[in-house]
């Protein structure tokens, strides 16, 4: 037994103390993070059904896709679930998308029928825009058969605009996003497209695989890559496909999650797209020609020089440096990887230093995104989990099919800190994740989290966390054919210093984020705002309230409180 | 008596690791197996001897079998236990061979080798870093020359981010072996992550040098290169490690396939195809050689062997003396199998450089009568009719080529130089002027400039 003396108990409470008084109110804050799923118990019933129990097919290990937005312009999010088809056939009809209409008591509603969203079939992502520019978001969804376009009427239906617009692709498109690439006013549109598949035909036909020594569904390895598509806005409702225009003919790879980001701070979106099993993509935007760059910018491969088997993709400054950096979650067994934008034209893979290698190992990664947790002013992390293969359980490894998320909070040191298990009863929830996304459903001033799951009721996780900062909530509003301010960058600045936002669609994995901004102000109550317009246009907007939904109006210079 | 083995269809999955744990040591090749000439009651370390033999020739089951008759006699023995753990390892029984391990392990508490297996099994498998760098650790202090253990728990630091440990274990890797290009390519991303461009730059440049096929090593020197602000010599590296990348890629299966089946002839051809392709020429004539030690009636694989040595010589001298044994092993090829019209076409190209045309042609004709599709070997043939002044046949074989492949520059230079033989010039400059420009070498440009000349009024 170790004898004490007096002088060492001493100096042991004294250090501590020391440690307490440094590292307490971090620990202390872990603690208080707190998310529950209340999905059912708001009116979500959503199941969603991914054809067979045993995933045979790569098909049916994808599709759960989901989003926050705000259909009908009530100012209360809003959720759209993807979905996949029933393995018996006198379900299929009843089986698909499903549209849930926020209350004002934070709860849903079913808007699937009465407005006219439902989507049969193998549907994927989903990303959310008002791409006429005629007041009210529609909706962009990626499917295994072609993608579809749900033009918003404004009176809480939808019509189908496929065909008129010129979408429609008939490839497996999995990740969508619109921006203003060409900065002419009006969004345009990345297709991210996976591979040529055919259910139960050629190159897989009716058999197995194997990983990992267990059953598993074929492919993507063995199937020809589809190529990417990008759309460029005609501005009277139609789409053109250009891709060959502007540069995008590169080799085709297995693409997944798509991200717009402005990573050079140059003043137009650049374009990121996460490749399963090849190296990433980062199409930087040289006056509206795109150039792959991600070997230049070390976004390719790991900083090992290894491609990995990127899935969901997220930017933000969780380093407050001013740049965009990259994240992108990557299969089990490897690490998830953070790029951190060093603003000398290259990234650094700085996953281990920042603690996030091998805290992602046993996961399989998919939906992820920034976002302050806490609203201590520093962007936290989140990452959807779940393998591909049931019968991964019994290939005598740690590994589980249904997968726990993490959540990690920033330590503002460059270190993120895993929190998931320290962060209630939603974060202990083991699913088969796929999508995610956040967005302030209750409009109670943080951030609840969307997760879908395959074969599963998705997750609401209400952010119930007892002590997080100030904060302020910014929704753009555009008089142009950009009317929810698609690409601009907004920066916050306290006290405590600077911190900047995007307004970006379909992002994270198969999903779209909340596009009100949300900023965490820790102890300010007042801060400085200054929005940089796609157009170049600059507003400033000094002294701005705490704790406090916001309309930035970019014509009229005006901020109002919602 | 000829041995017979086992074809697995398992996954390999690290199967590169695999490769450096103690089972897969190499072994002796085709021999009579020791139980079979055992007596009818083999010990437990003759049973174990034969279980590392089969395990070397990859056949699982059967070693599986051995040691687990080995464990039987004497179930106490660590290093059975071990290598029974290794072979369900590499069959993707992870469950089984982590609790062998453990055995292994307990009864042996200072066995270094199952524990660098189990603490490779828990990072690759389970992605758990922390277990598997602990056990990797105590690996190195009781077996501190392990360079798996070095290796493994090196590259573990060094994505953990803690670059300082992996490049002093990264040192030591090669500084007891200064061959190790994949320690040296890690030594080198370590320095890059530490911000130290010009040692990572040194440290890579070297692991180029000796491992010019590591695709790693030429993205790491591509980033120094780039962080100095050197961005085209460090695109055209990051270039090739992409290249590299795709090779790998399209490596990997044939690897896999003959690390299963590594006494199969046509696993090798596989591997020595696919490395030809890539103009590896080493590694291709190796396997191509190894097929034919396998099945000595390998006809293809002389045939591959034999493309090889027409790649080969730098001076007339010698690209004389490999073209003459690249003959000797078309011949053998074709007396093998003398249906094999690339061969056939290859030795004809071999007697036409020598100036036997006579006989080219006869090689050249059978060629595209066993493969009527391959519009080169009619163009080859009508080039040889074009030097016998043949020029009806020549014409025939010209237009056939470029009925299968319009698009071949090669057929229609040659048909234009049927005409121009026969001093056609309006038809000789119409052949070569449906050449695209920018396919023209500066040759063509001179006779087309000619035939102009002569048509001119």
């Amino acid at each position: 037994m170790i004898k004490l003396n007096r002088p060492f108990i001493i100096r042991s409470i004294a250090l501590i103390i020391c440690l307490g008084w440094s590292i307490g109110p971090h620990l202390g804050h872990a603690q208080s993070i707190s998310f529950t799923d209340v999905a059912a118990a708001s009116g979500i019933d959503h199941i969603n059904t991914s054809g067979s129990a045993k995933k045979q097919y790569i098909i049916e290990t994808q599709p759960a896709g989901g989003g926050f937005w705000d259909y009908n312009n009530d100012g209360i999010l809003d959720i759209y679930l993807t979905n996949g088809v029933a393995q018996d056939s006198t379900r299929r009809d009843s089986v698909g998308t499903a549209l849930y209409q926020g209350q004002t008591d934070a709860r849903f509603s079913d808007a699937t029928s009465r407005s006219n969203a439902f989507l049969t079939g193998w549907t994927m992502g989903v990303t959310f825009a008002d791409y006429d520019a005629d007041g009210d978001a529609d909706l962009y969804a990626t499917r295994w058969g072609p993608d579809v376009l749900l033009g918003n009427n404004g009176d809480g239906t939808f019509s189908d605009h496929t065909e008129s617009s010129g979408l429609g692709s008939t490839r497996w498109g999995i990740g969508a996003s619109f921006a203003d690439f060409d900065l002419d006013g009006d969004l345009d549109l990345y297709v991210a497209n996976y591979i040529d598949f055919t259910l139960g035909g050629s190159p897989f036909y009716d058999q197995w695989c194997t990983h990992n020594g267990v059953p598993a569904a074929c492919g993507p390895v063995g199937a020809a890559a589809q190529a990417d598509l990008f759309y460029r806005n005609e501005g009277h409702g139609d789409f053109t496909e250009i891709s060959a225009e502007i540069g995008l003919t590169g080799r085709s790879y297995y693409a997944m999650g798509v991200l717009w980001t402005d990573y050079d701070n140059d003043g137009d979106p650049d374009l990121y797209v996460a490749n399963d099993g090849h190296p990433n993509s980062l199409f930087r935007n040289d006056r509206h020609r795109f150039v792959d760059v991600a070997l230049i910018e070390s976004v390719a491969y790991s900083g090992d020089g290894r491609p990995q088997a990127g899935m969901g993709v997220a930017a933000g400054d969780y380093d407050r440096d001013g740049r965009f950096d990259i994240f992108v979650t990557n299969f089990s067994q490897d690490h998830n990887t953070l790029y951190r934008n060093s603003g000398q034209g290259y990234f650094l893979d700085v996953s281990g230093r920042a603690n996030l290698a091998g805290t992602s190992r046993p996961h399989m990664g998919w939906g992820t995104f920034f976002f302050d947790v806490d609203s201590d002013g520093y962007e936290d992390l989140f990452v959807a989990n779940g393998h591909l293969m049931p019968e991964i359980e019994q290939a005598g490894i740690a590994m589980q099919y249904r997968q726990q998320n993490l959540l990690y909070r920033n330590g503002r040191n460059g270190r993120f800190i895993d929190i998931s298990n320290q962060a209630g009863s939603g974060l202990q929830i083991k699913e088969v994740s796929r999508a995610a996304a956040y967005g302030d459903y209750d409009n109670d001033g943080d951030l609840d989290i969307l997760v879908a799951n395959i074969d599963a009721a998705p997750n609401l996780l209400r952010n119930d966390s007892q002590a997080h900062g100030n904060w302020l909530s910014l929704r753009l509003r555009s008089g142009g054919s950009n009317r929810e301010g698609v690409g601009a960058r907004i920066y916050l600045q306290t006290e405590d210093g600077r911190q900047m936002r995007e307004v970006r669609t379909g992002t994270s994995f198969q999903s779209q984020n909340d596009m009100r901004q949300h900023f965490g102000l820790a102890k300010a109550s007042l801060a400085d705002i200054t929005v940089q317009w796609t157009d170049g246009t600059e507003q400033h907007y000094a002294s701005v309230a705490a704790n406090q939904f916001y309309t930035i109006a970019k014509e009229a210079y005006k901020i109002t409180v919602e | 008596m000829k041995f017979m083995f086992v074809c697995l269809f398992t996954l390999c999955v690290g199967c590169a690791q695999e490769s450096t744990l103690p089972s897969q040591e190499a072994g002796p090749a085709a021999e009579p197996t020791l139980v079979q000439e055992m007596s009818a009651q083999p010990t437990d370390s003759q049973l174990f001897e034969e279980g590392r033999r089969l395990q070397a020739r990859a056949d699982f089951k059967g070693a599986e079998a051995r040691y687990r008759q080995a464990i039987a006699v004497a179930p106490s023995n660590p290093q059975y236990t071990f290598y029974l753990g290794t072979v369900l390892h590499a069959t993707s029984r992870y469950g089984e061979a982590r609790s062998l391990f453990e055995e292994a392990m307990q009864l042996k508490p200072d066995y270094a080798a199952p524990r660098i297996a189990l603490g490779k099994l828990l990072y690759d498998v389970d992605g758990n870093s922390e277990a598997a760098s602990k056990l990797l650790r105590e690996a190195l202090e009781l077996a501190p020359q392990a360079a798996e253990a070095r290796y493994t728990l090196a590259l573990i630091q060094l994505r953990e981010g803690q670059s300082e440990e992996a490049i002093r274990l990264f040192s030591e890797l090669v500084e007891a072996d200064s061959s190790n290009a994949q320690a040296r390519t890690q030594l080198g991303l370590a320095y890059l992550q530490q911000g130290d461009i010009e040692t990572a730059q040194s440290e890579l440049k070297r692991a180029t040098s000796s491992q010019p096929y590591y695709s790693a090593a030429f993205h790491g020197l591509g980033q120094t290169f780039i962080r100095q602000g050197n961005t085209i010599a460090g695109q055209r590296l990051l270039q090739r490690a992409q290249q590299l990348e795709e090779q790998a890629t399209q490596l990997t299966p044939h690897q896999n396939a003959l690390r299963q089946n590594p006494n199969q002839p046509e696993a090798h051809y596989n591997l020595a195809s696919m490395y030809a392709r890539f103009d590896r020429l080493r590694p291709a004539a190796q396997h191509f050689s190894k097929a034919i030690a396998l099945d000595s009636t390998y006809a293809l694989a002389y045939q591959g062997l034999g493309n090889l040595f027409l790649r080969l010589g730098t001076t007339a001298e010698a690209r004389a003396n490999y073209a003459s044994r690249a003959r000797a092993l078309y011949l053998r090829a074709l007396e093998l199998n003398s249906q094999l019209a690339e061969t056939h076409n290859n030795l004809g190209l071999l007697l036409h450089r020598s100036g036997d045309i006579q006989a080219a042609v006869q090689h050249y004709e059978r060629a595209t009568v066993i493969d009527t599709q391959a519009g080169f070997y009619q163009a080859n043939l009508s080039r040889a009719y074009l030097d016998l002044k043949l020029y009806p046949e020549a014409l025939q074989a010209a237009d056939k080529a470029l009925q299968i492949t319009p698009t071949m520059t090669g057929a229609r230079e040659t048909l234009g130089d049927i005409y121009a033989a026969q001093k056609d010039w309006t038809n000789a400059l119409e052949a070569w002027e449906r050449i695209d420009p920018q396919d023209r070498p500066s040759e063509l440009k001179q006779k087309i400039a000619q035939a102009r000349m002569h048509n001119a009024p």
